[in-house]
């Protein structure tokens, strides 16, 4: 059994104790969700103050709706399901300016161009060109890398999240690591050019 | 909408199509030893592997580093839930687990019958009702009949019997050859008879009926004996 399939077992059973109305267990399941729900809105909102809006409503609707868990899929799947819904209805309403950057491009420390290959620089460095990668991917690939790699959820249940099948699932994540490699790539060729 | 990046290109190994999963472990075990059988076969897909590997560090990394809410937030969610406790305490929350597949329905009965319980007086009320029960069943147990039938064995005869036993007196009874099954049964319907042996070679059949009063069984005799275009013989047996 896989950690994260344990780690699901541990959040049905937070869940259950959240269907009765225990205030505590939901503190435990906010604690558990708060950044990551932050974040995989702000793939999709990215004004981080509307994110943050967002994802009261979601913590809000999952204690609501702690009851209608049918226990058909991951708890990850169901609470991003909810956010993923609230962030396309946000999505909807908020005029945004053309120009908008994302937080995401606000990388502070861009690595020594003198430092070559990723290996060579620090961790901080190669996560925030990571961030700086990630951000000039589209939309659906930025979800589907954070889903495959960070939230390491299952392709059947990233295809249930995003209502697509799972073939579509596999070749977007194909195609969103070709993408996420290039860029992080000529950004690494970027730094090192004198 | 069909975007041309979903179709993977002829090059492209559909195992590879599944090394992300193979690494964050949520392959199923016969897609997992497939692509352990793959990998071990094919160069370029295991230089995607460690790619990959290294990639998804770099994504949890970046990812990780990432601020998170203010705790003005949870504040406001917190806020909101326990306005909600206030103003819905009797609320029943039950899992629909019914319909989910990896629950069984004793958890679902359970989820179902939790919520219930949860009033402290139910407890109470519940074991009272338990402990009543029981005292008058033991008191119902520890009476001894008034009447004891007297064909009724007790524990003293050394046999228990499991029923309720009724007294019972036998016929044997010879039908006409003519006389129809439908009024055969009416005749057994009206004595609350039933054929317990026969036919015996010469056609006689043994019916038992109750036989709670003896002045009963002498008329029941007597109206059988004169349905002679039925009945071509009946006589009681000694017990």
């Amino acid at each position: 059994m896989d950690t994260t399939h344990e780690q699901n077992i541990v959040e049905v059973q937070i869940m259950a104790a959240v269907a009765s109305g225990d205030t505590q267990a939901f503190e435990r399941l906010y604690h558990v969700y708060e950044k990551r729900v932050f974040q995989y809105v702000s793939t999709f909102v990215r004004d981080q103050t509307v994110a943050e809006e967002i994802v009261v409503d979601v913590m809000v609707a999952v204690w609501r709706g702690a009851c209608t868990f049918t226990n058909t899929s991951r708890v990850s799947t169901w609470i991003f399901g909810i956010a993923r819904h609230k962030a396309i209805d946000a999505l909807r309403k908020v005029i945004r300016s053309e120009h908008e950057s994302m937080a995401l491009d606000n990388v502070a420390h861009l690595p020594n161009p003198a430092e070559g290959p990723v290996e060579s620089i620090d961790r901080k460095q190669v996560a925030a060109l990571t961030r700086q990668a990630i951000a000039k991917l589209s939309r659906e690939h930025q979800e589907v890398i954070r889903l495959a790699f960070f939230e390491d959820l299952p392709y059947e249940e990233i295809a249930i999240l995003l209502g697509i099948p799972v073939n579509t699932v596999k070749t977007r994540v194909y195609y969103a690591k070709q993408q996420l490699k290039q860029q992080l790539d000529r950004l690494l060729s970027r730094e090192s050019v004198p | 909408m069909t975007e041309p990046e979903e179709k993977l290109g002829s090059e492209v190994h559909p195992a590879a199509t599944l090394l992300p999963w193979y690494l964050n472990g949520t392959l199923r075990e016969e897609e997992r030893h497939e692509v352990a059988r793959h990998l071990r076969e094919c160069q370029p897909c295991r230089t995607e592997l460690d790619e990959l590997s290294r990639l998804r560090q770099q994504v949890k990394a970046a990812y990780a580093d990432l601020p998170g809410l203010s705790p003005q937030a949870f504040r406001s969610v917190i806020a909101t839930i326990r306005q909600e406790r206030r103003d819905q305490p009797e609320r029943q929350r039950v899992f629909r687990w019914e319909r989910a597949g990896s629950s069984s329905w004793l958890d679902a009965l359970d989820r179902w019958l939790r919520p219930m319980f949860a009033p402290r007086w139910v407890p109470v009320l519940a074991s009272t009702l338990i402990i009543g029960q029981l005292a008058l069943l033991l008191w119902v147990a520890g009476k001894e009949p008034a009447i004891a039938p007297r064909n009724i064995p007790t524990s003293t005869d050394g046999v228990v019997s499991r029923g309720i036993p009724t007294a019972t007196a036998r016929y044997r009874v010879a039908f006409q050859e003519t006389a129809p099954e439908g009024k055969i049964r009416t005749v057994l319907h009206d004595i609350r008879g039933r054929i317990v042996d026969g036919p015996s070679p010469d056609g006689f059949y043994t019916i038992e009926v109750p036989a709670s009063d003896q002045a009963l069984l002498e008329k029941q005799l007597e109206s059988l004996q004169r349905q002679a275009d039925l009945i071509r013989s009946v006589e009681r047996l000694k017990s």
